[in-house]
């Protein structure tokens, strides 16, 4: 089965559980694109996110983007009006943006101040499901990738257009159950070769406690061609961090760096991933350059903050799978909680 | 008071606190004490105060002297909630200024901070920021 059937049997939404008391059911798609004048992250979500005057299981969209163009990052939050989950497809809209997969292509849409999209992703590798990955005590996540995509379209930001033909591009989608500052943080990242024929990508990931003093699973998943050739899984999978990153942050929402003065003292300046078992190996270096501070109010503390950094960034990687070497440069991004 | 302006949007964004996240309402009426805040807000003067049944007030400058008074402008607080300018950098290039005992300005950012992070969990504030920056641009 081609890449954009299997990404339409398998990235069709959810919707939130009912009857879910604790409230914490969020579901999302994650888009990203890495273009030569402007990079993008898009991210449409549906939270249950208790707000006390609504009843349960009343939907909460939001639209958050970010973009790196000009030698400037920024983005911003977008709580919508309306939210129409696609549930049995792969469709999401928050007011006027959209993500949807339409004729095996993901339709992104947008429209916000300062920052407009319209793009085309062609799927260009089957997805991957890691099920039931484990948040907190009894909380768990799914998640659904589909990391090599080719993006075509435009966005604007801040009023210059920026054009994408067959741009290196990520999506993926997740949905479960968890609260915002429970004990967890992730840091996960992929590696998309800049040549469009080179047929290796990479996507690494760890779950840890919220302090980062322990690791609690760890993946690394390799796709040559189409197809999720291997997939290293906790003691096979190593992250080193190294020097610290020195680059501005900007919050997103603004308004939300009221509330977390830069912290930045933890993220390195380098990551080194690397993986192996039964004769396969990865190496991975990510260097980011650039990027935001997408700051979310916690949950679990009412005077808590959470901070995702994105980053943007080049990289290297190389490796043998099942006795094939491999060995490419490309672009990537990496995203890692902090408390905020 | 009468007429939009820092105070009728401080009062409204406190009464949307108080619907939508009473938890942050009540810890910011119990933080701020007994002891009254006057903000100068461009030509502006308000005060706010812990009133009668632990409700935040706004209202005008009476007599006695505040615990701690703020001065800054319209344009100088939409550039802090635009992230534009860090708080700390606000009062280091004067654009807001704090007078108070080292202890009360203490209190008041602990009091600011409570704030913030009921504002931000209430959904009705998009709405408040939305005249606030309606009101900067009447001001351009």
């Amino acid at each position: 089965m081609r890449p954009a059937a299997l990404l339409a049997r398998g990235g069709h939404l959810r919707g939130l559980g009912a009857g879910d008391a604790q409230r914490r059911s969020k579901e999302w798609l994650h888009v990203a694109v890495h273009g030569r004048t402007a990079e993008i992250v898009l991210n449409l979500n549906v939270f249950e996110d208790g707000d006390p005057w609504l009843p349960p299981g009343v939907p909460v969209g939001r639209s958050l983007w970010l973009a790196a163009a000009g030698g400037r990052v920024r983005g911003d939050v977008h709580r919508g009006a309306r939210v129409a989950v696609g549930e049995g497809r792969l469709a999401l809209a928050v007011d006027t943006d959209e993500i949807a997969l339409r004729d095996g292509v993901l339709v992104v849409r947008a429209s916000r101040p300062g920052f407009t999209v319209d793009l085309r992703l062609q799927p260009k590798v089957r997805p991957a499901l890691a099920p039931r990955i484990p948040f907190d005590t009894a909380d768990r996540v799914q998640w659904f990738l589909v990391p090599r995509l080719a993006a075509t379209g435009t966005a604007e930001i801040d009023g210059v257009l920026h054009a994408f033909d067959g741009a290196p591009a990520y999506h993926d989608h997740n949905w479960g159950r968890f609260a915002w500052g429970a004990d967890f943080a992730w840091e996960w990242g992929y590696l998309l070769p800049e040549e469009p024929d080179a047929p290796v990508c990479v996507v690494f990931a760890r779950l840890l406690d919220r302090r980062q003093h322990r690791v609690r699973s760890a993946g690394c998943f390799v796709w040559w061609g189409e197809d999720n050739v291997r997939s290293f899984q906790d003691g096979e999978v190593s992250f080193t961090p190294e020097g610290r990153f020195a680059g501005p942050l900007p919050p997103v929402p603004p308004v939300m760096g009221l509330l977390s003065p830069d912290r930045r003292a933890d993220l390195p300046a380098r990551w080194a991933v690397r993986a192996s078992g039964s004769g396969d190996a990865v190496e991975v270096s990510f260097v980011p350059a650039r990027g935001g501070r997408i700051l979310i109010p916690d949950e679990a503390d009412p005077f808590g903050v959470t901070a995702l950094h994105e980053l943007f960034g080049d990289g290297t990687a190389e490796g043998t799978i099942r006795g094939r070497p491999f060995a490419f440069a490309g672009r990537g991004a990496i995203e890692c909680i902090r408390v905020g | 008071m009468s007429g939009e302006g820092f105070g009728t949007l401080l009062a409204d964004s406190l009464a949307v606190m108080a619907a939508e996240s009473p938890l942050h309402a009540a810890a910011l009426a119990a933080a701020l004490g007994a002891a009254p805040v006057d903000f100068a807000v461009g030509a502006e003067r308000v005060r706010v105060w812990r009133g009668p049944g632990g409700r935040v007030v706004v209202g005008p400058v009476g007599g006695g002297a505040p615990a701690v008074r703020v001065v800054t402008g319209r344009a100088e607080i939409l550039a802090l909630l635009d992230g534009r300018r860090s708080l700390a950098t606000a009062v280091r290039e004067g654009a807001l200024d704090l007078y108070g005992t080292p202890g009360e300005i203490a209190r008041f950012i602990d009091v600011l901070v409570i704030y913030l992070h009921g504002a931000v969990r209430c959904p009705g504030m998009a709405g408040i920021l939305a005249r606030w920056r309606a009101l900067g641009a009447a001001d351009a």
